[in-house]
């Protein structure tokens, strides 16, 4: 077992290209109150065929081999008023008419915008019945193309996914002067921003009650195209208990075979201070069937399969 | 009347954070020691967006500025831009800082050696890419004289 090493943000960045630890999404598990309502959803948005039952809920398979599962809550967790989203893959020889349809169901797809360079021209965003935000990207098969959650700490978040998974900053928002300059035109209305882009803030050292600032965003590269992004939470929401490592809303990642044990060993070894070991494993995961549930920083769920 | 003992910290403005800090880091060496207003808490109390550099035991601040910020020409290398910045190091030291302006590709004027009455012998004038003009010294009356200069 190798030693344990302690990271922080004066950790020196990894160079180079990553390890490549996460080879692609391999699905997402999302909330939803209804899931008949939900499922008719999703089979309509994605053209996809009927789910199958597991235990979690509705899993519906993707042309991508990734897959949507639906889990059924009460009051599901969906944050729309947030940077919160999920983007799924629309085939080209459909995605026109897909918009049509959504329109016509009255569903409202927004035009708004990110800030990740590469995402300029893929400004399509709807929500589900519930609430979960979608972003509607054009692409050769459905799928699920990345995932954007909500930190508490962007600092422990990047050394998080840059120290332990490995993986690189792509694009940083929130800290340049150029930023703060296009908020001010968000402010005036003038800039049509996804939700989480910006943020009103009160400075004690301003006497106007509110001013417009960028909300500091993480872009990062975990493999070769698989894109993830971080936002800043600008308000705390309710976290899960420290050693759940297992729960909903969670993104899962598919690792090469045959390198499950070097991602659990490295969460093993690589460790920050702010977050708690499972006493099983002595890492924040946990390993079930084949699977490696973790929870980031900012109690984010993730799921690593080969 | 204050007794004031040293400088303690310096805070300067910046239009790119994540540049600065590099460039603190690869060229002085600099610590990161935290970054403002990239949590939560920070953001619901309107903090300043800054990140503190540990130079040894001075603290340094870059800041974002909330508006435009004057930016000196792009050639000029010695000047100020409303202040600058001077750093002592030793005078082995002060080669190596050469040495590394050299490597990373940073403009610099210099080494500029200062007459024989100033305790200062060798300095080398450059900027950071926010704009702020840096001077780096070392001084001949410690190495002549013996001096023991103190670390702030």
């Amino acid at each position: 077992m190798a030693a344990t090493t302690w990271v922080d943000i004066r950790t020196p960045p990894r160079r180079g290209e990553p390890l490549g630890l996460v080879a692609g999404y391999a699905g997402a598990v999302i909330e939803v109150a209804d899931l008949d309502r939900a499922v008719g959803f999703y089979r309509r948005l994605l053209g996809v065929g009927q789910p199958s039952a597991e235990s979690e809920g509705l899993r519906l398979q993707l042309d991508s081999g990734q897959s949507l599962t639906l889990t059924r809550k009460s009051e599901p967790r969906t944050f729309p008023e947030t940077a919160i989203h999920r983007a799924l893959r629309i085939p080209h020889s459909r995605f026109t008419a897909t918009i049509a349809a959504l329109e016509a169901m009255g569903v409202a797809v927004d035009r708004y915008h990110e800030d990740r360079d590469a995402e300029c021209a893929e400004n399509y965003y709807c929500a589900d019945p519930d609430g979960n935000r979608l972003q509607l990207v054009e692409a050769s098969e459905t799928g699920i193309d990345h995932a954007a959650v909500e930190t508490y700490d962007v600092e422990w978040s990047e050394v998080f996914y840059t120290q332990v998974l490995d993986a690189r900053v792509e694009q940083r928002v929130g800290w340049t002067m150029d930023d703060f300059a296009r908020a001010w035109a968000w402010g005036r209305g003038e800039d049509a921003c996804a939700p989480g882009a910006r943020r009103w803030e009160t400075l004690y050292t301003d006497t106007r009650p509110r001013v417009p600032r960028p909300n500091a965003q993480l872009y990062f590269r975990l493999g070769p195209g698989v894109a993830f992004a971080v936002y800043l939470a600008p308000e705390h929401r309710q976290e899960p208990p420290p050693r759940v490592f297992r729960g909903t809303p969670r993104i899962a990642f598919r690792v090469p075979r045959g390198r499950l044990d070097e991602l659990a060993e490295r969460l093993r070894s690589i460790r920050l201070r702010c977050m708690w070991p499972s006493p099983t494993t002595g890492g924040p995961f946990e390993r079930v069937d084949e699977a490696l549930y973790v929870r980031d920083p900012s109690g984010n769920f993730l799921e690593f399969r080969e | 009347m204050a007794e004031v003992e040293c400088i303690s910290h310096s805070g300067i403005n910046v239009v790119d954070l994540k540049e600065a800090e590099d460039f603190y880091a690869n060229v002085f060496g600099g610590l990161i020691t935290n970054r403002v207003n990239f949590n939560t808490d920070d953001a619901k109390r309107g903090r300043s967006v800054h990140t503190s550099i540990a130079l040894n035991d001075w603290l340094f601040a870059v800041c974002l500025p909330r508006g435009e910020m004057p930016m000196p020409p792009e050639d000029l290398v010695r000047g100020t831009n409303g202040f600058r910045h001077g750093f002592r190091v030793s005078q082995e030291a002060f080669g190596t800082l050469v040495e590394r302006l050299t490597a990373l590709e940073v403009p610099f004027e210099g080494p500029v050696t200062h007459p024989e009455t100033s305790p200062v012998a060798q300095s080398v004038y450059f900027k950071d890419p926010g704009g702020n003009f840096l001077e780096v010294c070392w001084r001949r009356d410690a190495v002549r004289d013996g001096i023991v200069l103190a670390a702030g």
